[in-house]
């Protein structure tokens, strides 16, 4: 597809699918900029690649159930846990890849709303390692 | 995804719950009041990823007599309170899972109180916002 709607996105959590809890991801990966400007750049700065970095923001709508939603992330605060997220769903292909990575989930916010509001966690973690982008199952 | 009659069902379950007020899926020619119409307004897909939540959002109408009665008028005020036994919030929300069809639901408002047009006769008639969180 050459322009594609997020609908059947896959967000897994140390292997559990989480998708139906989650209505909005973001990854981003960012690198350092170390300057190498020098009186050879014709008076413009230059720059290389350091150390790499990312996040990953989560939107949740909570489930309190037991073993559901807020207990798995609940048993997870400040461990490093691997996520994987599919933008164009399952199985992994070419066209369709998946990210994984390493997070560390150093916050949480079981609760979060008003009185009559949709019980939320709006959650960003730091990306702990590498992030691969996979093609192959 | 859920069925949305059983939804619809559901919140006229939790309805029949006030004493004598019927319930109905369309607007009758001849209401017999005090009367419940649960109608579906509108539906909002991909509330999480994969289909894990649509929303529904339902009106209730209730229709309690001819405007120019005064048990009408009292009548609607106990529906449009938010406790007592005709409570129409409090109805509806005494089973918030809707019989196990739903994940949650609440009634969020009451608006256009005031006086309806059914087959030329003039009634007395609120109506209550509900709001389902479902598959």
């Amino acid at each position: 597809m050459p322009k594609q709607v997020l609908t059947d996105v896959v967000v897994q959590l140390n292997g559990t699918a989480i998708s139906q809890n989650v209505n909005s991801v973001e990854l981003t990966t960012t690198s350092d900029a170390i300057e190498t400007s020098s009186f050879g750049s014709a008076g413009w700065r230059t720059y290389v690649g350091g150390l790499k970095s990312g996040s990953v923001t989560l939107s949740f709508h909570n489930d309190y159930a037991s073993t559901a939603l807020d207990s798995i992330l609940y048993n997870l605060f400040n461990t490093v846990a691997t996520v994987a997220i599919f933008p164009a769903g399952t199985p992994v292909g070419t066209s369709t890849p998946k990210y994984e990575f390493t997070a560390l989930v150093d916050n949480l916010a079981p609760v979060s709303g008003a009185v009559g509001d949709l019980a939320v966690q709006n959650l960003t973690w730091t990306i702990s390692g590498a992030v691969t982008r996979g093609t192959t199952a | 995804m859920a069925n949305i009659t059983e939804l619809r069902e559901g919140i006229a379950a939790n309805l029949a719950t006030i004493p004598g007020l019927r319930t109905a899926a369309t607007i009758p020619d001849n209401p017999s009041p005090p009367i419940a119409i649960v109608q579906l307004n509108r539906v909002q897909y991909h509330q999480d990823f994969k289909r894990g939540m649509t929303e529904y959002d339902f009106s209730v109408q209730v229709i309690v007599g001819r405007v120019d009665e005064r048990t009408a008028q009292r009548t609607l005020y106990a529906y449009c309170s938010s406790t007592g036994e005709s409570a129409i919030g409090l109805a509806i929300e005494s089973n918030r899972t809707l019989g196990g069809k739903a994940f949650d639901c609440i009634v969020t408002e009451m608006t256009n109180y005031g006086s309806v047009l059914i087959s030329d006769v003039t009634y007395l008639a609120a109506e209550f916002n509900v709001r389902v969180l479902a598959s």
